[in-house]
């Protein structure tokens, strides 16, 4: 009977039911697909090792970065020596997609792995027709491709080609790999006498380390994710935040729509109640149907995240290859534990918000027949008191330790401290607006407003912070863009540079495009990662280069101990992270040893996360003997244009295909990878503001339905339908207007937090501080009114065609 | 009401399935690969053995290039002090890939090169194996007249004969064997003949009977051990020919100082193809090859695999010609191979049939049981 009983309701009311399904839908998609993008960016970021030997495999290398086949064949002869893995790593592109050719030997110590249809990799691999070379790739990678068995993929660039000849599946840390034999990958990357590194099985880590020698370095698997999981840890750490504030937010709309639910029956409860039914009944009842609605939202959450979160992980692929250099999988790879996981923690928050919704409904006493009740407010002096606790903890918080959870932790308690104070001030504000427009319309409106505060403060609260989020996060991602646009600027102080796709230049290479006529002067840059992944960067600079480096602090001898290979630089990241400074001594892994100097400047750099060391090219051709640069600055003669110089360097046959750009197209190109590497942010943040409008819509339902009587009294007063309607119009951009009103002090400290407190600790640079930028208030407000005077839209039509004797019975 | 329930569950399935097929499945394990399909058949490009032909030694330990296949087969029966026994295997394969253009690689290889290592210890019954391989670069592996490798598992020529070294996970082996006899050229002067088409043939000699000095470490434990080995030597393109399934291969050392080694060519059904053949080495070393009338086996006892593979390890032969009738069976049964390719190869024993008496011992080959049934080890 009462399992009738929720249906009849539920079928009177399907726009409530939806509304609920959608909240508790929009929060689980948003938690699930963040979980998921943060597992594909730790557990398969640069993966393939322990997809080729296993979860604990180790890694060797060298400090160059590649390692040469003489160095290979004497080891792997060795007494003892395990059973290496050579593997040969090159990036990519094809169809646009970021990819990397993997050459592994099938006949070495790989794991088993086979295709979809049981294919052998060595069969797989072997497999060639039309002498196009075979690999091998995962489905996930194949469907992002658009691909599929037997496809040949074109590489991007040289029109190189590979014939796919086996699929594997559930091997995400080799998506967006091309497996190939490691003869057929040396042959199409031309990089004979080379591998890039050695897999070995974790129990021959005593082995390794008693016969590697000095010149190779050996990684451990662990070691391998936890520099993954550094790298990742800044946008980690972004997109938890966003998930969680996206979540809070689904919460508000499933407590607005179940109180609105509770609204509708208070009649039926109290006749229940009135019937005999007791307290645990009535419990039961309710919660029985909290968890239907939200087993079927938390279900239709999870396809929807993994929906979501591939399209989330399409969108950082590039940013992440760009900015870490490392590819992500073509896919997220969900769990059952996950999706178990996630969902029975949604039914768990969706009844514990219940709470107090069913405290309420258990207070009715029997035979109460009166729907109209008053949800208590606050009093001003106690939301101060907490407003003035939370805000001084998280402060404090953010004052003594010196972590990033620290500053993502205080400034949620922060927030949570003004959202407390919001409905306070913005329903001063609803009172002071009713009180300049008292005699209209809408000053009628507003303060019919006012007495549903209680109901309508968590919307007002959600609203606000979603939009100061949404401003927030716009001003400090333009001010940061700004800020990368003028380093790109100061630092690229060339007039054009000149690399060889996916080549580095030889000395003679140099040599021949430092003497072009129409070249003035020139410099050069030779980047590598050494073997304890630090990422060093020689520079050969002329002296009116140095003004590219912004230093940070005073250092007047850098130049000259710099330049003399007495000292090195280090970006800002990197001695925020290993908390140098000037002075201070860095040991760096070189042929002959640890190499220790002191640290002569800090730079401003926004290029890397985790920061590198520069050095002089001398000084590092003096440690690593590698006479080869990525790429040339060329400084021009007065009268030439790097047009017609580049005209000159396609004509010099260097012996690859020769790339020239100006500062200008670096610039652009810098900050559309910056923008790429935004899209996640501005993604995230919109789906919390819509959200946060399905939180407004609701509370207006409720609202309305709880003034269905001043309504009914308005219009049997004369107040026409469509005037009825203009009123909760009116009422919704009004609520509208106030959560934009309070939005934007809170936009401003949210700007300032993520400048000032977030970016330095989980990127390690520093932005100049400033003004906050206007455009995100300009973009914002008029969308944002626009949308919610659209979600009064409902409400009021609801309301408006209600008919009218019905409310004006008494009690009711 | 009902209806509700239905479409209700009927979403609430639609939605979990859709969830469950995005949850990726790992990839299906691999089927093995056949060994008897890897000498049925060649492509043309490689050379045939077509004929006897004169083999020159210590040349001819080396490999022989042009052909599809060749190996290099130690098996023999080695005691401690305490007379504790051991079995061994040590084999290196060579299969050549189809000749061609190769890629401008340090990696490009002419051949793949496998190897199998097995200590079988029979005192625990415990067989203890491992398998490697190695393409044919960059000196990962190889054969010259003085050495046989693939990487640190090295055979190395010595005055006396070879010093074999091999390790694994729980065993390693190092072994100096002399030989004791000289090398027989089986078939036609070592022309081997299996079937009926030109090129169904190999080249094919052995030394049955060797010295084995060294030391086995077990779990640890070493031991100093002397025995008897066993050595064959066969190369050759597509040499089975058509129709054939597998074969069982005895290599059997009496006490009275002969050796006979005998192989059964099975068809696919299961008879004995008239290319079987033997040969029967005495203690001086003078030898005769056999004919498949020359002799008649018969299986006494099969031994179930964990996966449900029946082995004939046990049979009764006769040669009625040289008044020899006794019984083969396994040191014990468990030697089977579960890597790329699935045979049994063990130690066996070489029993009177009348009074128990132990005659000789051995090593057993029996080949083509496993490649269609439901082996699960992978090709990588």
């Amino acid at each position: 009977m009462l399992a009738r009983l929720s249906r009849a309701f539920f079928y009177r009311h399907p726009a409530q039911v939806l509304l609920a399904l959608i909240g508790i839908a929009a929060g689980v998609a948003v938690v699930t697909g963040v979980a998921l993008l943060r597992g594909a960016l730790v557990e398969s970021l640069d993966a393939v090792s322990a997809e080729l030997v296993g979860e604990q495999a180790l890694v060797v290398r060298h400090p160059s970065g590649r390692l040469d086949v003489d160095t290979y064949a004497r080891l792997v002869r060795q007494p003892g020596a395990p059973d290496f893995v050579p593997v040969l790593r090159a990036a990519v592109r094809s169809d646009g997609q970021r990819l990397e050719v993997v050459g592994v030997d099938p006949f070495s110590g790989i794991r088993t792995l086979t295709g979809a249809d049981g294919t052998g990799l060595s069969t797989a691999l072997f497999n060639e027709s039309g002498g196009i070379p075979s690999a091998v790739v995962s489905a996930s990678t194949l469907e992002l491709l658009d691909s599929g068995l037997d496809s040949v993929l074109t590489l991007d660039e040289s029109g190189r080609q590979v014939r796919v000849t086996a699929v594997i599946r559930g091997r995400p840390g080799l998506d967006r790999r091309l497996l190939m034999d490691i003869s057929r990958a040396q042959a199409m990357l031309d990089e004979r006498g080379w591998v890039s590194e050695l897999l070995a099985p974790p129990e021959s880590e005593a082995w390794l380390r008693a016969n590697l020698g000095d010149e190779l370095l050996l990684v451990t698997a662990s070691g391998q994710r936890a520099s993954a999981r550094q790298l990742t840890a800044g946008m980690r750490a972004n997109l938890t935040a966003m998930s969680l504030l996206a979540l809070a937010t689904g919460l508000f709309v499933v407590y607005s729509v179940l109180s609105f639910l509770m609204v509708q029956r208070r009649r039926t409860f109290g006749l229940l109640r009135a019937l005999g039914m007791t307290h645990g009944r009535l419990a039961r009842l309710l919660i029985g149907e909290v968890l239907v609605i939200a087993a079927f939202g938390a279900l239709a959450g999870l396809v929807a995240s993994t929906v979501l979160s591939d399209q989330l992980l399409r969108l950082i692929a590039a940013p992440v290859a760009e900015v870490y250099g490392q590819l992500p999988p073509a896919a997220t790879n969900p769990t059952p534990w996950l999706y178990a996981g996630i969902w029975l923690a949604a039914l768990a928050a969706a009844v514990a918000v219940t709470v107090p919704v069913m405290r309420e409904a258990l207070q009715i006493p029997p035979g109460r027949l009166v729907r109209s009740f008053v949800v208590h407010v606050l009093p001003a002096r106690k939301v101060l008191a907490l407003t003035v606790l939370l805000v001084t903890s998280g402060a404090a918080w953010v004052a003594l330790d010196a972590r990033l959870v620290a500053a993502l932790g205080g400034l949620f308690l922060v927030l949570a401290g003004v959202i407390v104070a919001i409905p306070m001030i913005g329903f001063g504000l609803v009172r002071g607006l009713a009180r300049r427009t008292a005699t209209t319309l809408p000053g009628r409106a507003l303060r019919l407003l006012e007495t549903a505060r209680g109901r309508l403060s968590p919307a007002l609260a959600a609203l606000s912070l979603a939009l100061a989020l949404a401003i927030g996060m716009g001003m400090m991602i333009l001010g940061f863009r700004a800020a990368v646009g003028d380093w790109v600027t100061r630092l690229l102080q060339a007039d054009m540079y000149v690399s060889l796709e996916s080549r580095s230049l030889a000395r003679e290479q140099v040599d021949r495009l430092a003497s072009l006529e129409g070249v003035e002067a020139f410099s050069s840059v030779r980047r590598t990662r050494l073997a304890d992944g630090t990422t060093l960067t020689a520079y050969d600079l002329p002296a009116r280069a140095w003004s590219g480096f912004e230093l940070l602090g005073e250092a007047p001898e850098a130049y000259r101990q710099f330049s003399a290979g007495d000292a090195v630089l280090v970006s800002e990241p990197l001695a925020r992270r290993q908390g140098l400074a000037i002075g201070d001594i860095v040991e760096l892994p070189t042929p002959e040893g640890p190499a220790r100097v002191p640290i002569a400047a800090v730079f401003r750099d926004y290029s890397s996360e985790q920061g590198f060391v520069a050095v002089s090219g001398d000084l590092y051709r003096r440690w690593f003997d590698d006479h080869a640069v990525d790429s040339v600055g060329l400084y021009l003669a007065d009268g030439m244009t790097p047009a017609e110089l580049g005209r000159r360097i396609e004509g010099l046959a260097l012996g690859g295909v020769a790339q020239w750009i100006t500062p200008a197209g670096i610039r652009r190109e810098s900050l559309a990878v910056f923008d790429r590497t935004f899209r996640v942010s501005w993604a995230l943040a919109m789906l919390v503001g819509l959200i946060a409008l399905v939180a407004l819509t609701s509370a207006l339902l409720a609202q309305g339905l709880e003034r269905s009587r001043e309504h009914a009294t308005l219009r049997a007063l004369g107040l026409s339908p469509a005037r009825l309607f203009g009123l909760v119009t009116v009422q919704s951009a009004g609520l509208t207007a106030v959560a934009l009103a309070t939005a934007l002090p809170l936009a401003v400290l949210i700007h300032y937090a993520l400048s000032l407190l977030i970016q330095p600790r989980a990127f390690g640079w520093s932005l100049p501080a400033g003004l906050p930028p206007a455009e995100p208030v300009l973009w914002v407000v008029p969308v944002a009114l626009v949308l919610g005077t659209l979600t009064g839209l409902y409400p009021a039509w609801r309301i408006g065609r209600r008919p009218m004797i019905e409310h004006l019975r008494a009690g009711r | 009401m009902r209806r509700d329930i239905v479409i209700a569950v009927l979403i609430a399935v639609v939605a979990v399935g859709w969830l469950v097929q995005r949850i990726e499945q790992r990839e299906p394990d691999a089927t093995g690969i056949s060994g008897t399909a890897l000498l049925n058949a060649a492509p043309d490009a490689f050379k045939r053995v077509t004929g006897p032909e004169p083999l020159v030694f210590p040349a001819d330990h080396a490999m022989h290039p042009g052909f599809r296949n060749e190996w290099w087969y130690f098996t023999g029966n080695l005691f401690d002090a305490t007379g504790r026994r051991y079995g061994f295997q040590f084999t290196l394969f060579r299969f050549a890939v189809e000749p061609g253009e190769r890629p401008d690689s340090d990696f490009a290889s002419d051949a793949i090169w496998m190897a199998h290592f097995a200590v079988s210890d029979v005192a625990r019954a415990r067989f203890n194996s491992a398998e490697r391989f190695a393409r044919d670069a960059l000196g990962l592996a190889g054969a010259t007249a003085d050495e046989w490798w693939l990487r640190d598992w090295t055979v190395t020529r010595t005055e006396e004969g070879w010093r074999l070294r091999a390790q694994m996970d729980g065993a390693s082996l190092d072994l100096d064997l002399a030989p004791r006899k000289p090398v027989v050229l089986q078939g036609d002067s070592g022309y081997s003949r299996k079937g009926p088409e030109r090129g169904n043939a190999s080249r094919y000699y052995s030394i049955t009977r060797m010295a084995a000095d060294g030391r086995v470490v077990l779990d640890g434990n070493a031991a100093e051990v002397t025995g008897s080995a066993w050595l064959d030597r066969e190369w050759g393109s597509s040499q089975l020919g058509e129709g054939i399934a597998g074969w069982d291969w005895f290599a059997l050392q009496l006490d009275d100082g002969r050796d006979l080694m005998l192989y059964r060519l099975r068809t696919e059904a299961g008879d004995a193809s008239r290319f079987s053949a033997g040969v029967l080495v005495e203690a001086d070393g003078g030898y005769r090859v056999l004919e498949r009338d020359d002799f008649e086996f018969e299986e006494i006892g099969r031994w179930r695999d964990r996966l449900g593979v029946d082995w004939p390890v046990a049979w009764r032969v006769r040669l009625p010609g040289e008044g020899l009738a006794f019984e083969v069976r396994p040191a014990f049964d468990a030697q089977r191979w579960y890597a790329t390719v699935g045979y049994w190869e063990g130690a066996v024993d070489v029993i009177d049939p009348d009074d128990g008496r132990t005659l000789g011992r051995g090593y057993l080959e029996l080949s083509g049981y496993a490649d269609s049934d439901a082996q699960r080890v992978g090709v990588r």
